[in-house]
């Protein structure tokens, strides 16, 4: 055996054959490669103000651009590298293919290390797309080539120990649906964690107010770590190197678990703690008890509302509770504490219930098709009787109902906001309940979550009945809906402002209020367009007038595109497809 | 009035021509066995008759309905049984058939009595209350039988209901269709146990790459491929003069001649199995066996199938 069959890597050649033949790489490569060159263009339009400083003004003005693209890169590593790599070995379990791996001559390790290195090298296939942004950069002057060196250095870092984790739980659970949570909230809390210190170091420093330079130990020491590029690597490094090692340790231990429902186990472990703390201190009191009926005239509602985990009342009250909790206690500091200094006490609130909301709307809402085709039971139900607008919407009761729940810590929020702006703020002068703004506030803060939870709700079933698995449906929704607060945001107003030679900061960036982000989050995005609202109180209300008709409008057209497309879509014959079938090519 | 009338169906996937062109005609009360080899179009068939299959070419008509214009109607007469278990197995199975009770739009007075009566007819009373998921195999394909009895269709389409059950469970799913023969169903049944469909079905229709082969009742069957019975002889003492003259006997096309026996094979109707003994034993040699070769079904698949997928 000579060297090079020695070390021939044959899985790793299988697993970039597959991916070279897969479409899907190239259609992901693409849009990643739109993306990317969207936000550059984007970024550059407003870096030469709307392509009226061109040419030798824009000379020195890399460093913003630079800052976008690494920022762009980072995210897109976060976001589509446990995509692509959580099912490296999850999918050969479910397959029943990873046994046959196990059985070959590779070791634990090698069979880990090449499923890694396939998924960090078609990632770096994505970030060689950025190489020419990067040689504009250089161009345009305002970055040192160490700088661009360090930045390359810190995303492959970034790749490889993103890549790492998720293997790493590919290696550890059942199931691709699995691994792919997993992989988020395990990045996630790093992530969370690393930002609780930075915001903590300036609270810190703020407070302080003797040494600006303070900052925590743990920080000092990450800021340390990370100042040089071998440094960076190393640790890189050295990370990927205990994933794997933990990875290959388990890989056989944990190729033949059975599969498990790790939501539902959650769901009963909480059930059981709940309970034992209600009979510990009420002695049992059940308010709202769960009733074991059978159903009645709407069997699908009955079993989304009543049999599933994410569906029945109990485990939708313990998602109200997590999101009010934290609300309650911080109203109730501030109400003890009595201060009024607050300009505002909520911030982050809007922010933490959107990201919990999309998770669990997204997650539900994908599900409800893929797990009927998953038990096979898809067919069963289409042979009944029941109308499709029947199946479509009683399906959809279960999310309909998480929907009502979630809208509540919204309401919670809207109405102690109007009350602490009105009366608490600005009581003294009795002037703010009474401006436009105030009014205006209120009625987007209160239309918001009405509107676009139902849409998500009905992208998300879209995605789950046209898509192959839930996992790809998932990612879609998340797809969409960040489409969607950025297409507006960014690209809409620059390629307007092309053709119409509009000037990109008056009335072009009105048009950032279609996007959901704007209208979500009015004070924190803070674009000019707020400023146009502040003296033209008439313009404001159109806004939210338009804003509002146009995404009831694609709520509405979502809602009746899938009831009428759902048979097609499943295959089940109905009266009206005759027409559909005189143009059938046979 | 045909229980089931399907005139000249045509499926296509693709560039996949999967079914081409498939008449068929039931009346009520028979037990249509579909036999034919993976990926012959059975499964296409039972679909486009359960509404499960929109684009196809040619008429199909349960109980005078037409699968095209009144797929509703044609549910209501239809209990279709996939190839595969389609039970929720986070359910017991009394919420499980009430669900579908509740699908079916069974009045609400009816329900339990409907409920009790499917699950005795099943043998299923004693699991009631059990969860889905900790039932046998072939206790969840007769609670998917228990499911389409609910409404009393009058035609059920089962397609391989005996699938990746045991032995046991395959002989209860037999006695279990016989019943629903017994109570004037109409069944389709398609399935790759083909002497049990032999056992069960009062007509048969064997397809292959799309196209129905052979149809008609079993004896018909067999009588049609019956001009090729074989007949195992064993003599004392065979010599090569009797081989010589066994194949100058008009009726005999071949004579093959084994270690342990000598096997004749006949045209029926030519020859009768009788006549050949006789002259055997004409010729002075001591029988020691003679077995005429029962036709099964297994062999008459065999022999009108070549074993091709469309």
């Amino acid at each position: 055996m000579n060297l090079l069959e020695r070390y021939s890597l044959p899985l790793l050649t299988k697993e970039l054959i597959e991916q070279a033949n897969n479409k899907r790489t190239f259609i992901l490569r693409v849009v990643y490669a739109a993306v990317l060159y969207g936000a550059a263009l984007w970024q550059y339009s407003d870096i030469s103000n709307g392509g009226e400083a061109a040419g030798l003004v824009n000379l020195g003005k890399g460093r913003a651009f630079f800052q976008m693209l690494v920022t762009v890169q980072s995210f897109a590593i976060m976001f589509l590298l446990p995509a692509i790599t959580c099912g490296a070995l999850t999918v050969e379990k479910e397959k029943d293919t990873l046994a046959l791996l196990l059985l070959t001559k590779l070791s634990s390790w090698t069979i880990v290390f090449e499923k890694l290195v396939s998924r960090v090298l078609a990632m770096g296939t994505y970030q060689l797309l950025s190489l020419p942004l990067f040689a504009i950069v250089y161009g345009m002057g305002g970055v040192e080539l160490s700088g661009i060196i360090h930045a390359v250095v810190s995303l492959l870092a970034l790749t490889v120990v993103v890549a790492s984790v998720s293997i790493l739980c590919s290696t550890w659970f059942r199931t691709t649906a699995e691994a792919f949570i997993m992989s988020y909230v395990i990045l996630f809390v790093f992530g969370c964690s690393l930002a609780a210190n930075i915001e903590y170091t300036r609270i810190h420093t703020l407070r302080m107010n003797q040494n600006r330079n303070y900052v925590t130990p743990f920080w000092q020491a990450f800021t340390a770590a990370l100042s040089t590029d071998t440094a960076i690597a190393m640790q890189a490094f050295a990370f990927c190197l205990v994933c794997m090692l933990i990875a290959s340790r388990f890989l056989f231990a944990r190729a033949f678990v059975s599969p498990r429902n790790i939501l539902l186990e959650i769901f009963q472990r909480a059930d059981r703690f709940f309970n034992d703390l209600n009979t510990s201190t009420t002695g049992g009191i059940v308010l709202v008890p769960d009733r074991d009926t059978l159903p009645v005239f709407q069997p699908i509602t009955w079993r989304e509302t009543r049999k599933k985990s994410l569906g029945t009342f109990r485990y939708q009250f313990r998602i109200l509770m997590f999101l009010l909790a934290p609300l309650v206690l911080v109203i109730a500091a501030i109400l003890s504490e009595g201060r009024n200094d607050f300009t505002s006490p909520f911030r982050g609130f809007p922010a933490f219930f959107w990201f919990v909301s999309v998770i669990c709307l997204t997650i539900h809402s994908t599900g409800v098709i893929p797990a009927e085709r998953i038990r096979q039971t898809l067919d069963v139900l289409l042979v009944s009787p029941l109308t499709p607008s029947d199946i479509v919407l009683e399906k959809l009761s279960g999310v309909r109902r998480l929907i009502k729940i979630l809208t509540v810590p919204f309401a919670v929020l809207v109405v102690f906001q109007a009350i602490w702006t009105g009366y608490v703020l600005q009581g003294a002068t009795q002037t703010s309940y009474r401006s436009i703004n105030f009014w205006l506030e209120l009625v987007t803060a209160s239309l918001v979550p009405l509107f676009y939870m139902p849409i998500i709700m009905w992208v998300g079933f879209q995605f789950g009945l046209r898509l192959r698995n839930q996992i790809q449906a998932i990612l879609a929704t998340f797809t969409a809906v960040v489409l969607a607060c950025i297409i507006p945001f960014m690209i809409v107003p620059f390629i307007l402002s092309l053709p119409f030679g509009l000037r990109y900061h008056s009335e072009i960036s009105l048009f950032k209020w279609i996007s959901p982000l704007q209208m979500a989050f009015p004070t924190t995005v803070f674009g000019p367009g707020y400023k146009l609202f502040e003296e033209n109180t008439l313009l404001a209300w159109a806004v939210v007038v338009v804003h509002f008709t146009v995404y009831g409008t694609i709520w509405w057209w979502l809602r009746r595109n899938v009831l009428l497309a759902f048979s097609n879509v499943v295959r089940r014959m109905e009266p009206d497809s005759n027409n559909r079938l005189s143009g059938a090519k046979l | 009035m045909l229980a089931v009338d399907v005139q000249e169906l045509k499926v296509r996937y693709g560039k996949l021509e999967a079914v081409k062109g498939i008449t068929l005609q039931i009346p009520p009360g028979e037990v249509f066995g579909f036999i034919g080899p993976n990926g012959a179009g059975k499964s296409s068939t039972i679909r486009v008759l359960a509404t499960l299959l929109p684009d196809f070419l040619g008429s199909a008509k349960i109980m005078d309905l037409s699968v095209r214009s009144q797929p509703q109607l044609v549910r209501e007469q239809i209990g279709y049984v996939p190839d595969f278990f389609g039970v929720y197995e986070d359910l017991t199975a009394r919420e499980y058939l009430h669900f579908f009770a509740a699908a079916y739009r069974l009045p609400m007075s009816r329900r339990k009595a409907v409920v009790d009566d499917v699950l005795q007819l099943t043998d299923l009373t004693g699991k009631i209350d059990s969860q889905v998921d900790a039932l046998s195999r072939g206790m969840k394909q007769r609670l998917s039988l228990a499911r389409v009895l609910l409404h009393d269709p009058a035609v059920l389409l089962l397609d391989e209901p005996a699938s990746g059950l045991d032995p046991r469970a395959r002989i209860e799913m037999r006695e279990l269709l016989k019943a629903l023969k017994e109570m004037g169903k109409t069944i389709i049944i398609s399935s790759h146990i083909l002497h049990e469909l032999a056992q069960l079905c009062t007509r048969i229709g064997i397809i292959e790459t799309g196209k129905m082969v052979a149809q008609g009742s079993v004896a018909e069957i067999y009588q049609r491929l019956g001009v090729l019975k074989i007949v195992h002889v064993q003599v004392a003492n065979q010599t090569p003069e009797l081989i010589a003259k066994l194949r100058t006997i008009p009726g005999v096309t071949h004579v093959d001649d084994q270690v342990d026996r000598i096997s004749i094979r006949i045209e029926e109707g030519k020859l009768e199995v009788e006549d050949l003994h006789d002259f055997i034993h004409a010729e002075g040699a001591r029988i020691r066996m003679f077995q005429p070769e029962v036709m099964d079904m297994e062999t008459a698949f065999m022999k009108l199938t070549e074993g091709q997928t469309a």
